[in-house]
């Protein structure tokens, strides 16, 4: 994870204009330490380990997981987590691991 | 994922994200109730955690939408439900900006096609028209052709009537006579067979005529084998080189013929006298249109001395070199430049008026506005909002407009004299629907701009708590004042503009014509010139066509002359009159109008004789040739004489002409007199005696009948008549001579009608919107008026405290209105008639108007206020 500016920027600022400027890329940089996550784990995750960002809406990966998967970044599957709850996990895509290659 | 995927998975991906949400917050709780806390604690600290839920969620939809069009088609479903919801608030809006809008798409369709439009010759731009005057004569024509180094010229006959005989039947067409070159200048080709050739308009080989596409289709039976046919015009032999496609029109649409000029330089009475003509032409190369000018300025001095009599030295040296675009909307300009502002005005008062309403609703959506942001909706997202509604509201109103323009184009064309080249096709086509909504977006942004951005900007907490009666007022109110007042004073300036009109025309129909047209009808008689070469024989012809007329049952008179009062052409005839002295240098012998009349003309027409007689048969062509004089010309003349027994002649004749009479004035150009400066007198003469400017017997002849039979069945009786007296003569135009009359005015009564139609749709806006305002502000005033009355104010007290803020505020924009008419209302004087532009009587009659409307605006609000119950005003708080 890394926690940077540009995380905030996509998590908190979500400025319109930003938007389509680079598709897809600054989200990589949150799901992509993490592999596979759900939105209520990874939004724990982000509080925990970033410091900057442990005010931040636990809400707020929502859009950005959400343009992922319309890039085709990333997909979703219904699973059973561990604490026996049905979540969403989020996974990126052979294009999300490497999307310069693609 | 391709598009139509998403969109039929989306419904499923929002389910999912929802459902993600909730087990994300339901997961927080359960973590939180583990931690020690209680339940509607956990679910509080979940919910202020994870941040606004709805925008969250929204935010994140809105990725899988394309772009913004759908929130756009969310806003615009919402819209149409709000608008659906206030149907007197839509239909007032949604008619008064199709008022605006089809007002102005009309015009715009017709200032497309006269002024944009480029017109239908070739790379048009760079033709030109010579003008003040610039009127060549034949030979002045061809000086200038071999003078020009910035110009291809041509000259061409502005139009001319010819009879086709050798036909089943004579016909009577409009043609005009050219130089050969003038498709050449204008760049078109024929249909098929070929233009004139160069040197074709000189003597001798200008026996050539080209048809147009009508003429070929309607006479000739759509046969191509006209081509190197004999055909008979005007009673000379001239072979068909050519047919023009349909869509070729010059100099007008009402042309049917082009044959080359007749250039003799062997004949300086024709070469360098007979007729003057326009001249267009081609800019060649780089030429510029003052490099033109002063070089036809230069050559036109030059000319100067090759005519064959003395020309004044500064002949044409004002001439002029115009786009022929521009040449041929100078007289449309200033109708155009009257109605676009009245179309301009009606927009603007309606525009006025919807974002007065918009403000009032804002004011009572003020709430729900406060709610939605309070529930997370970003500002811009409710301006955007409310945008939409206003665009939704100008688009119903364009797509109402034009319709409106449709119907409103073919008025407007009534009231514009045009005959250009492609002015008949004209339609709504797509350039004007493109302007038609692009003004409508444009409507909708310009007046809902002032409401999002007020409701945008508002005070949540204080809106919500106090439910909106009191908050935000006084500059939202002031704001709907201004845009009121303005609306009151352009609304002013169309009802000054229409009452200027309407006093116009009431003045034009109060003038006496001279004459009376009741049970008259007319037909015109045009036999070639060349029948009338043998006087006797075009007198013979008249005569006997008259006798055998009044012989048809039915007929109680007929009369013959050669021209009709209002008829806006104006034979004239260079005279001396008897007691004015010439300098012969200064070549200024007056004008006169002429009338070559038989002796039932004036009885016939009911025009008077004032003094000495009027003609009999006995005034023939060889007994003593008298005149009878206008009572205008004679007092202009011979003031204080007795004008009987006076003499006039033609400037050329040797012998005079007796003054025997004097008949009434006539209208003889058009109701409001506007005979062009040069004509200087008016008389009459016998036809026998008759001479016209060609010293010919005038040919041509209008057939005056009256008649209490049914005019086409003596019509067709004088027809035959005609045809067994000589088949050759063609008869056009029958018509009443009370629809001549009618149709003088009609321009003036278009204009009337139109400018009646934005001035009465402002009134109504106006007063509308001073109710709203009025109405509006009394509501807001509720608790204030209850404590008034509790205070002591009577009902009266309350009554005029609410109808003097409707009258302050009209009579403010009633002072207003005023200035900006004594101003703007300068347009319209070329279209009135015996009424200044500054006439006392209408601005004071459209002040009451104004004050009446004020009156009725501020009625119903003072009303309601001065019977409101205290208590229950007081309760209000």
């Amino acid at each position: 994870m890394v926690c940077s500016k540009y995380v905030q920027d996509v998590l908190v600022h979500e400025k319109r204009e930003q938007r389509d400027l680079f598709p897809g890329a600054l989200q990589m940089m949150i799901l992509r330490p993490l592999k596979r996550q759900y939105g209520y784990a990874l939004a724990q995750n982000i509080k925990r380990i970033c410091y900057d960002l442990r005010k931040i809406e636990e809400g707020s990966p929502y859009p950005a997981l959400q343009r992922l998967l319309k890039e085709g970044l990333a997909k979703t599957e219904w699973r059973i987590s561990s604490a026996n709850r049905r979540v969403r996990i989020y996974k990126l895509t052979a294009t999300g691991v490497n999307p310069l290659e693609h | 994922m391709s598009w139509y995927k998403q969109l039929f998975s989306r419904r499923r991906l929002y389910g999912d994200l929802s459902e993600e949400i909730r087990g994300h917050l339901e997961e927080k709780i359960e973590e939180l109730t583990a931690n020690g806390m209680s339940k509607s604690e956990a679910t509080a600290t979940a919910r202020r955690e994870f941040g606004n839920v709805t925008l969250l969620e929204q935010d994140s939809r809105e990725i899988w939408q394309w772009l913004s069009i759908e929130t756009f088609f969310a806003d615009l479903r919402f819209s149409l439900r709000m608008l659906k919801r206030n149907p007197g608030f839509t239909t007032l809006a949604v008619l008064s900006l199709a008022l605006g809008i089809g007002g102005n798409a009309a015009m715009f369709t017709i200032l497309n096609a006269v002024l944009i439009r480029p017109l239908p010759y070739l790379d048009a731009g760079r033709l030109v028209q010579a003008a003040n005057t610039g009127y060549y004569p034949p030979g002045g024509v061809v000086a200038l052709q071999q003078g020009s180094r910035t110009m291809d010229l041509a000259g061409y006959d502005p139009g001319m009537h010819m009879n086709l005989t050798g036909q089943n039947e004579a016909w009577r067409l409009t043609g005009s006579s050219v130089s050969a070159n003038l498709f050449t200048v204008l760049g078109v080709e024929v249909e098929f067979g070929r233009v004139f050739r160069v040197g074709e308009d000189q003597s001798g080989k200008d026996n050539l005529v080209i048809l147009s596409h009508s003429l070929w289709q309607d006479k000739f039976g759509s046969d191509r084998g006209i081509i190197g046919r004999v055909v008979t015009l005007g009673g000379v032999d001239r072979q068909v080189v050519g047919v023009m496609p349909r869509v070729f029109a010059f100099p007008d649409t009402a042309t049917q013929f082009w044959i080359p000029l007749h250039l003799d330089p062997r004949d300086p009475s024709a070469y360098w006298a007979m007729e003057f003509m326009p001249v267009i032409a081609r800019l060649r190369g780089a030429a510029t249109l003052l490099q033109a000018q002063s070089e036809i300025r230069s050559l036109s001095s030059q000319m100067i001395d090759l005519f064959p009599y003395p020309m004044g030295r500064n002949w044409n040296a004002e001439a002029t070199v115009l786009p022929l675009q521009q040449f041929m909307v100078t007289n449309l300009r200033a109708r155009l430049i009257a109605l676009q502002c009245a179309t301009g005005l009606v927009l603007l008062i309606a525009c006025a008026n919807v974002a007065s309403l918009l403000l009032a609703r804002a004011t009572s959506r003020q709430k729900e506005m406060a709610l939605r942001a309070a529930l997370g909706a970003a500002r811009g997202r409710i301006a955007r909002q409310l945008l939409t509604e206003s665009v939704t509201l100008a688009l119903a109103g364009g797509a109402l407009g034009i319709a409106l323009a449709l119907l409103g184009f073919s008025v407007l064309k009534t009231a514009l004299p045009v005959s250009m080249a492609g002015w008949s096709d004209i339609s709504i086509n797509w350039h004007v629907l493109v302007f038609a909504i692009a003004l409508s977006v444009l409507t909708g942004l310009a007046f809902g701009l002032a409401p999002a951005i007020s409701a945008s900007t508002q005070d949540l907490a204080g809106a919500i708590k106090t439910g909106g009666l009191h908050s935000g007022g006084t500059a939202r109110t002031r704001l709907r004042s201004a845009l009121v007042m303005g609306e009151v004073a352009l609304t002013v300036v169309l009802s000054v503009s229409a009452g200027l009109l309407i006093k116009s025309l009431w003045m034009l129909a109060q003038v006496n014509p001279g004459f009376q047209p009741e049970r008259l009808f007319t037909l015109r008689v045009s036999p070639n010139q060349g029948l009338c070469r043998e006087r006797a024989a075009c007198v013979a012809l008249y005569d006997e066509l008259l006798r055998r007329t009044k012989n048809i049952s039915g007929v109680y008179d007929a009369a013959a002359a050669n021209t009709l009062p209002l008829a806006s052409d104006i034979p004239s005839l260079a005279v001396r009159v008897e007691g004015q002295s010439y300098l012969p240098q200064e070549h200024t012998s007056p004008l006169f109008w002429f009338g070559a009349v038989t002796p039932e003309y004036f009885r016939l027409l009911h025009i008077p004789i004032l003094q000495g007689r009027a003609f009999a048969d006995s005034d023939a062509g060889k007994s003593a040739a008298v005149v009878i004089v206008s009572a205008a010309t004679a007092r202009h003349y011979w003031p204080g004489q007795n004008p009987i027994g006076k003499h006039v002649w033609p400037v050329w004749e040797d012998n005079w002409r007796t003054v025997v009479g004097v008949a009434g004035d006539v209208r003889q150009y058009d109701l409001a007199d506007h005979s062009p400066d040069y004509i200087q007198g008016a008389m009459y003469m016998p036809y026998p005696q008759s001479v016209d400017s060609a010293r010919q017997l005038p040919a041509t002849m209008m057939l005056i009948v009256r008649t209490g039979a049914d005019p086409v069945a003596v019509a067709s009786g004088i027809h035959q008549i005609m045809i067994e007296l000589n088949p050759n003569v063609p008869m056009s135009e029958i018509r009443a001579m009370k629809a001549l009359v009618n149709d003088s005015t009609q321009q003036s009564r278009s204009m009337m009608w139109l400018f009646v139609t934005f001035a009465g749709a402002a009134l109504l806006l106006a007063s509308v919107g001073t109710y709203g305002v009025v109405s509006y502000s009394s509501a807001q005033r509720t608790f204030e008026i209850g404590m008034r009355v509790t205070l002591g104010a009577t009902k009266r007290n309350i009554f005029s405290l609410v109808l003097g803020q409707s009258l302050r505020l009209v009579l403010a924009g009633l002072g207003l209105g005023v200035v900006t008419s004594l101003v703007l209302t300068r347009v319209l004087v070329t279209f009135l008639y015996g009424t200044a532009a500054t006439d006392p009587f209408t601005f004071l009659a459209v002040g009451g108007l104004l004050i009446v409307v004020a009156l009725l605006a501020g009625y119903l609000p003072a009303r309601r206020a001065a019977h409101l119950d205290p208590l229950d005003a007081l309760r209000v708080e």
